[in-house]
């Protein structure tokens, strides 16, 4: 029987909530999240349990400084499991104390994030949109090939970068509003 | 976000004001997760991502410090002279929030 187990990423931005329990799920049906990988997530064989998990979102510059981070959760009843792109995961105890215990904090989490995919569509959704006027409007048909070219591959990289950024955008927009409603 | 600005209003959430309690003398971060819970008998919890960004925003604010570590390099902060201030503010905040329920409730 195999010791490992891999399933896709498909990323938090829309499915935190659910992608956590799935993480749950598999705890309790004796598979251990070991790493978080761009595309994939894996578990190792473990021994079943009733596990809750929850990730955190920060950038951590100093080793010491992510010790001092770690420390804190554990001793909050918060195991780590690893970190990608600075996002951080953990498993507890069901019933142990949650990770966020007020409102702020909790969209605070997010707001990092969002302000990154903000700044991205900022720069890229003009671009594109420009790009594609030019085109539409046919003002670009005869200028020098290389310039075209060079038109086409920015617009490319644009459209690249502004469909994840505006897709992960509105899907944390969604899930600090669904937060705040939670709570209120 | 109105909040953010929470400590320049000297307004505190219920968790920065026990996280500020619990450094009026010096005192270990990861510590204050269980004084909290146990001054507040249970009735507060402090999550450690909570905890961790909200200490992160007092030293910002400059309303508490961290102390000289210790040998086991373990983080001690305590409040800082603002820190105390805007503490004893809070302190006569809730006590006349306090005093007007408790005259209110009086007359029933």
């Amino acid at each position: 029987m195999n010791t490992r187990k891999t399933i896709l990423n498909m990323g938090l931005a829309f499915s935190e909530e659910k992608v956590l329990k799935k993480f749950s799920k598999l705890a309790s049906e004796g598979w251990m999240l070991k790493e978080a990988k761009f595309s994939k997530y894996i578990f190792e064989k473990s021994d079943p349990d009733e596990l809750v998990f929850n990730t955190d979102m920060r950038v951590l510059e100093t080793e010491s400084e992510k010790e001092e981070y770690i420390e804190m959760f554990e001793v909050g009843g918060w195991n780590y499991i690893c970190s990608i792109n600075s996002i951080h995961y953990f498993s507890s105890k069901k019933g142990n104390v949650s990770m966020f215990t007020d409102t702020d904090t909790n969209v605070e989490k997010y707001l990092e994030s969002i302000s990154i995919c903000k700044k991205a569509v900022i720069i890229t959704l003009p671009i594109v949109s420009i790009s594609v006027l030019l085109d539409v409007l046919n003002i670009t048909k005869d200028l020098n090939e290389v310039i075209l070219n060079f038109q086409f591959l920015i617009t490319l990289l644009s459209i690249a970068l502004l469909i994840p950024s505006s897709m992960t955008f509105i899907g944390l927009k969604l899930r600090v509003k669904k937060i705040i409603s939670n709570n209120k | 976000m109105a909040r953010k600005k929470a400590l320049d209003d000297d307004i505190l959430t219920d968790s920065t004001y026990y996280i500020l309690v619990s450094l009026v003398k010096e005192n270990h971060g990861y510590k204050i997760m269980q004084e909290v819970k146990e001054l507040s008998k249970g009735s507060v919890e402090i999550g450690p991502a909570s905890l961790y960004t909200i200490l992160k925003k007092l030293i910002t604010a400059e309303l508490i410090r961290l102390v000289e570590q210790t040998e086991d390099r373990k983080k001690i902060y305590v409040l800082t002279i603002k820190g105390i201030d805007i503490l004893k503010k809070d302190i006569k905040r809730r006590e006349l929030m306090l005093k007007i329920g408790k005259n209110a409730i009086s007359d029933l």
